[in-house]
């Protein structure tokens, strides 16, 4: 499988126009979008690893084995990314930047999401961390495969005196999603929660949002 | 609801992606057949010093990333120190700001400049800005610790706008998706990864921030030691695979 000749064609015969100048603009939103997920999904991971998830997957453990634990399954994430950048990296220059992107998109929001509807190990049983090990793994292997093709999909566009300005794009996604993170974090300071434990992991993300500081992102 | 953010955020972005058309330089590469079976294995084979320098000249910039904006939350946040968490938020929030400004700036910079020349830059200021910055977390003056924070970020920020490209252009079209992802990505292993347990056993070892710095000193010279190794291409014509084929290793 490889990408389509003619579609490669559609994509070098606009080079010039002013379709070109807005397929620019749009793949540097397209890839700054990606790096943005990234980092906010980042920080606030780091923040529940802190805070909720020792009570919420290893309430048996205590506190300071849950804690590791907790922050065990946050640094499987981190592994996870060199192999990450070696699938999709092989995909991404055999069928194309493009395709590579939505597939590291699609599985890094469904990760995502699955982590935050995960029950806690009070409805699963042990079956709760080990999902969210496999789920974390799957997010690392996606982010993993995410820069790269971010910043290539804004820089190959074959200005040269640009280039540097265009790959610059997708890495204003730190700088986005710690507004987002950090400015949520600020702002939920101020409204008092329920206790943790007695809700799901999705609802958990914004207690710790709103009752932590985000050390655990120091795990980075 | 910080949660439901980020899934809208997934359906933006996958809205816009299935809308932007394949870059022309990789369209090339098609257009030519010069796809490549093993991309991976091959840039591993051929491109192993540019896979090993774009992961190290990461030193200086994801180490203190995580320094600046994590680590220093427990730090101030301590009993030594006794700020308030809204405070140490609120200055990181002004820094990630700065930070959305100057990415860009230094980028475009590295355009007429040179990657490697504002890079080189960055990570020289980086290593003696370790001192002062920890100068002005321990000088117990607010308003000073708080330009601190606010401050954070500039050498980040010149790093980190032109390190993109710096890092995809070392590696041809063929072979870039994966060279530069590699790169990249094995930063977490020697730089970010273990930043937040070293400087945490170095607080408690030396029982001064300034050992931070020297951590970040030392990350500096590894990133400057790298960087003069790897090849400036920010005026070549990347599109063209011969200009690797004599320098590729």
């Amino acid at each position: 499988m490889t990408l389509n000749p003619e579609h490669a064609q559609v994509a070098l015969d606009a080079a010039g126009t002013a379709e070109h100048g807005r397929q620019v603009r749009k793949a540097a939103v397209a890839s700054t979008v990606g790096t943005t997920i990234e980092w906010y999904d980042y920080f606030l991971y780091g923040t529940a690893a802190a805070l909720v998830f020792p009570q919420l997957f290893f309430p048996n453990a205590s506190p300071y084995v849950a804690l590791l634990s907790s922050f065990a399954t946050y640094f499987v994430g981190f592994l996870a990314r060199p192999v990450g950048a070696a699938i999709f990296g092989h995909w991404g220059d055999r069928i194309g930047r493009k395709v590579t992107l939505i597939v590291t998109l699609l599985l890094m929001g469904i990760s995502t999401a699955l982590i935050g509807l995960l029950p806690g190990q009070a409805s699963w049983g042990d079956a709760a961390p080990i999902v969210l090990i496999i789920l974390r793994i799957l997010q690392g292997i996606a982010v993993g495969g995410e820069w790269s093709g971010s910043v290539l999909l804004s820089m190959e566009w074959g200005d040269q005196r640009r280039r540097g300005l265009m790959g610059s794009w997708p890495q204003l996604g730190v700088a986005i999603g710690l507004i987002l993170a950090t400015g949520l974090m600020a702002l939920f300071n101020a409204i008092p929660v329920r206790p943790a434990s007695s809700v799901g992991a999705g609802e958990c993300r914004s207690c710790s949002a709103s009752c932590s500081s985000p050390s655990g992102s120091t795990f980075g | 609801m910080p949660f439901l953010l980020g899934l809208v955020l997934v359906a933006v972005g996958l809205y816009i992606r299935l809308k932007v058309l394949e870059t022309p330089m990789f369209a090339k590469v098609v257009a030519e057949k010069t796809v490549e079976r093993m991309p991976v294995w091959l840039v591993i084979r051929r491109h192993p010093k540019a896979i090993i320098l774009s992961a190290l000249v990461r030193m200086s910039e994801q180490m203190p990333f995580y320094i600046v904006t994590a680590f220093v939350l427990s730090y101030l946040t301590g009993p030594e120190h006794g700020f308030s968490r809204n405070f140490v938020l609120i200055g990181t929030l002004v820094a990630a700001g700065v930070e959305f400004v100057l990415v860009p700036y230094f980028g475009h910079l590295s355009d007429s400049v040179g990657r490697k020349k504002i890079y080189m830059a960055g990570a020289a200021i980086m290593g003696v800005w370790g001192f002062a910055y920890f100068a002005m977390l321990d000088s117990g003056i607010g308003w000073l610790v708080f330009l601190a924070l606010c401050l954070g970020l500039v050498p980040h920020a010149m790093q980190y706008g032109p390190q993109a490209s710096l890092i995809a252009e070392s590696f041809p079209t063929r072979l870039r998706y994966g060279g530069a992802g590699l790169g990249y990505q094995l930063a977490s292993v020697i730089a970010g990864g273990p930043a937040a347990l070293v400087a945490t056993y170095l607080i408690h070892q030396f029982g001064t921030g300034y050992a931070v710095s020297v951590y970040i000193a030392v990350s500096a010279v590894i990133t400057l030691a790298a960087c003069a190794a790897l090849t400036d291409y920010s005026r070549s014509d990347i599109a063209d695979d011969a200009i690797y084929a004599t320098r590729g290793r």
